[in-house]
């Protein structure tokens, strides 16, 4: 709670009590339920068009449903500020595409995805109803009523009411509407809503109060990424570039394996997806295989990316240790080490830390199963939230240069991390005794966080390889790994295809390292 | 929808040779309604013509195609069959696609002798949303315009820039769209950008203070250096003017 409070106040000009003693000066309290209660986990709205495009291929249709609405809006003669619903969105929509795929239904259903909780609008929210007061949610958004009413129910956000505009009324109509409806003076109203001048100035001649809240994709814009900023070279080209990413800042303050999960998982997620993509994209019938253990994460993954359902059949889950192998390779966990100097290689390996982080039952030493379950759980929100705020860039976005700053990334928060970084590695088991952090030197005032320099590679290889699928681990810490023959295991269980799969890499690997020293290479 | 409406063609001229030649005696055009407006002697702004022609033929169901002398259908008409009366429509446009404005409806552009034509626009095959339309050429039915009475030219303009004010006007003011129709056709229009022109944005910069939107030839609204600061066009006639200045 005590986050959420900072991070509310960060959004208003004014302090939590003073916010507190504000709610408590009034009787009802009026929330935006979009871009207020629930709020966008993209960078904005347009994002969602963005997704249903790629996700529909359907071209043009992010801009012409966002000129849609701007016409839908004007339609009714007020200058824009009409309330529309969906469906009239979608008829303009048919003028300007008539052959478009996407309906009100597909945009409804796909807004559910990325329309989630905003903690400090709860907190809000929750300080006045603890306080007594009535808490009100006004929709202006085109999405239904009965819609929002279940996404709020689902995400356990209690209204005393909702209310809406009438179809065509302006936004001062609407609000001189609620008094008469809440049968309350407009001075008891607390209106909560955007630090937009006009709508300031609409809610104060309607004679209630305003508090101006930045919501949270304003508060996104405002505050740049944190674990990048200090790196130069592809990670600056990663910040200013093709890929205008925004670090939740508003979620800086959670638990340290949320942002792990964000900082690290995230663009390691990213760059996974994006080269299944690239792979799922190429003709032919060919299937790409991914382990059981990712399954799920990279599913929601090319979801968010929005990867068209022909991509999602191709996808082969390999049961077992392991991930498996496409026509092309490798295509999990467990990759060739020789390859080590290769970006997209040393991505393939950075899945295995996101094994540890976000497998079903990652292990955390000496902590509880509800605070591993909790922990996965922010582990995992973190990488899917970081897909869905860089989602909408994907379009512009550089792979190579993209991979080249996530090795950054991550080299960066391995050989330097800070002390939450620091704190979130130490719940990652590297032996039965040590975790991540325990092989990581404290990061020194000033250090230089850029692309470290060739030597670090091999540090950094070292710290990779200790991170091996758990299974795999637990059959080397039991002394077991070295006596199994893949073969062996091919006859014994011909079905546990992951499993012979990733021992006969495994084999591979230690024949390769071997073959490259015989032959003086690394 | 409009199908069995009868179009009636608006074609004001200072120059009858060019009339004659690419109205009167178009093969394409045999049978068409093509009202001819003589402006030799008036010498009246565009708009002005415009809004009489929609005046006199407003009662009864037509679409109303409004053209410039020195713009010649190569092929027929558009396929009118299956529009929506409540459009807007034209055969050049600007969309705004990034930052970058995109012009849709593929032509053929020369001087007005003929010479140095080139090819300009993107090819379209079906109708396509802009957001403003060129000049050379707009289609309105009467019954969108009865619907609408405040959606008539701006008569503050003469010769520049009134089709893309009632762009605006019917966007932001009526919500209609506004489409380009695949057509085959030339404009014989490389002219010169002048101080008209200038006035005719400085008077939509001041009638439309919040907007920026893509013209063809330049940004048009309050704000369209906003857009200028990430695009510029490449436009000859107004680089030339800048190098006149």
């Amino acid at each position: 709670m005590k986050w959420q409070k900072r991070s509310l106040a960060r959004r208003s000009t004014l302090s939590f009590p003073a916010i507190e003693q504000l709610i408590c000066q009034h009787e009802i309290v009026l929330l935006p339920i979009v871009d207020g209660l629930l709020c966008w986990r993209l960078r904005d709205e347009a994002g969602l068009f963005d997704w249903l495009e790629r996700r529909h291929q359907a071209d043009g249709f992010a801009q012409a449903r966002a000129k849609a609405e701007w016409l839908a809006r004007r339609r009714p003669g007020t200058g824009g500020d009409a309330h529309v619903s969906l469906a009239q969105i979608h008829d303009v929509l048919s003028e300007l595409m008539p052959d478009c795929t996407i309906t009100a239904e597909i945009e409804q259903e796909a807004a559910g995805r990325f329309l989630l909780p905003d903690p400090a609008t709860r907190t809000l929210l929750e300080t006045a109803r603890a306080a007594g007061l009535r808490g009100v949610g006004l929709n202006t958004h085109a999405l239904t009523r009965a819609f929002l009413e279940g996404l709020l129910q689902r995400n356990e956000l209690e209204l005393d009411a909702i209310h809406e505009p009438q179809t065509s009324s302006d936004r001062a109509s609407f609000l001189a509407s609620i008094a008469p409806s809440e049968q309350a003076d407009p001075a008891v109203m607390l209106h909560v809503g955007s630090s937009e001048k006009a709508e300031t100035e609409a809610v104060t001649r309607a004679g209630m109060t305003a508090l101006a809240m930045r919501t949270r994709s304003e508060d996104l814009q405002d505050h740049p990424p944190s674990f990048a900023v200090p790196a130069e070279g592809p990670a600056a080209a990663f910040i200013t570039g093709q890929l205008a990413l925004i670090t939740p800042l508003s979620e800086a303050e959670e638990t340290p394996l949320y942002q792990l999960g964000y900082l690290l998982g995230g663009p390691i997620l990213l760059s996974y997806c994006l080269d299944l993509l690239r792979r799922l994209g190429c003709p032919g019938d060919g299937s790409v295989a991914i382990s059981a253990q990712a399954a799920r994460l990279v599913r929601d993954g090319l979801e968010i990316m929005g990867a068209a359902q022909a991509a999602h059949s191709r996808l082969v889950i390999a049961d077992g240790i392991g991930g498996g192998h496409s026509d092309e390779g490798p295509a999990g966990f467990l990759v060739n080490w020789s390859e080590m100097d290769d970006a997209s290689a040393m991505l393939l390996q950075g899945t295995e830390i996101l094994d540890f982080l976000l497998s079903e039952a990652p292990q955390m030493p000496g902590a509880t199963s509800a605070r591993r379950a909790a922990g996965q759980l922010d582990a995992q929100g973190g990488a899917l939230d970081f897909l869905r705020n860089s989602s909408p860039d994907l379009a512009d976005l550089d792979a190579e240069a993209f991979r080249a700053t996530s090795r950054a990334a991550l080299m960066r928060l391995l050989l330097a991390p800070n002390e939450q970084e620091r704190y979130a590695l130490g719940t990652v088991p590297v032996s039965k005794s040590e975790t991540l952090a325990d092989s990581l030197e404290p990061r020194q005032p000033g250090a230089n966080t850029a692309i470290p320099p060739e030597t670090e590679l091999l540090r950094l290889t070292q710290t990779l390889r200790d991170l091996l699928p758990r299974d795999l681990m637990r059959l080397a810490e039991s002394g077991e790994l070295a006596a199994i023959d893949w073969r062996e295991e091919l006859r014994k269980k011909p079905f546990k295809i992951g499993r012979w799969a990733t021992l006969r890499r495994y084999r591979r690997r230690i024949e390769d390292r071997l073959r490259n020293r015989q032959d003086g290479g690394a | 929808m409009s199908e069995g409406t009868p179009v009636r063609l608006a074609v004001p001229f200072i120059n009858e040779e060019m009339v004659e030649r690419f109205f009167l005696r178009n093969p394409h055009l045999q049978g068409a309604d093509i009202t001819p407006l003589d402006n030799r002697e008036r010498g009246v702004g565009l708009p002005v013509l415009y809004n009489e022609f929609i005046a006199a033929n407003l009662e009864r169901d037509a679409w109303l195609f409004f053209l410039h002398e020195d713009f010649e259908f190569l092929g027929p008409l558009p396929e009118l069959s299956g529009l929506r009366t409540e459009a807007v429509y034209g055969t050049f446009g600007a969309r705004l696609e990034g930052r970058k404005p995109c012009m849709y409806g593929r032509h053929t552009c020369s001087n007005k002798d003929g010479s140095n034509a080139r090819k300009t626009g993107i090819e379209i095959a079906a109708p396509t949303w802009v957001d403003t339309l060129d000049c050379q050429s707009i289609l309105l039915h009467s019954a969108m315009l009865r619907a609408h009475p405040g959606l008539r030219f701006d008569e503050g303009l003469s010769f520049d820039l009134y089709a893309e004010e009632f762009c605006l006007n019917a966007q932001e003011n009526h919500g209609l769209s506004v489409m380009v129709l695949p057509a085959r056709f030339q404009h014989y229009s490389y002219g010169r950008i002048i101080e008209r022109y200038r006035e005719g944005l400085a008077h939509l910069a001041e009638r439309y203070p919040d907007s920026a939107v893509p013209g063809t030839c330049t940004f048009i609204g309050g704000r369209a250096a906003e857009l200028e600061a990430g695009f510029t066009y490449d436009n000859k006639a107004l680089q030339a003017e800048a190098a006149r200045r």
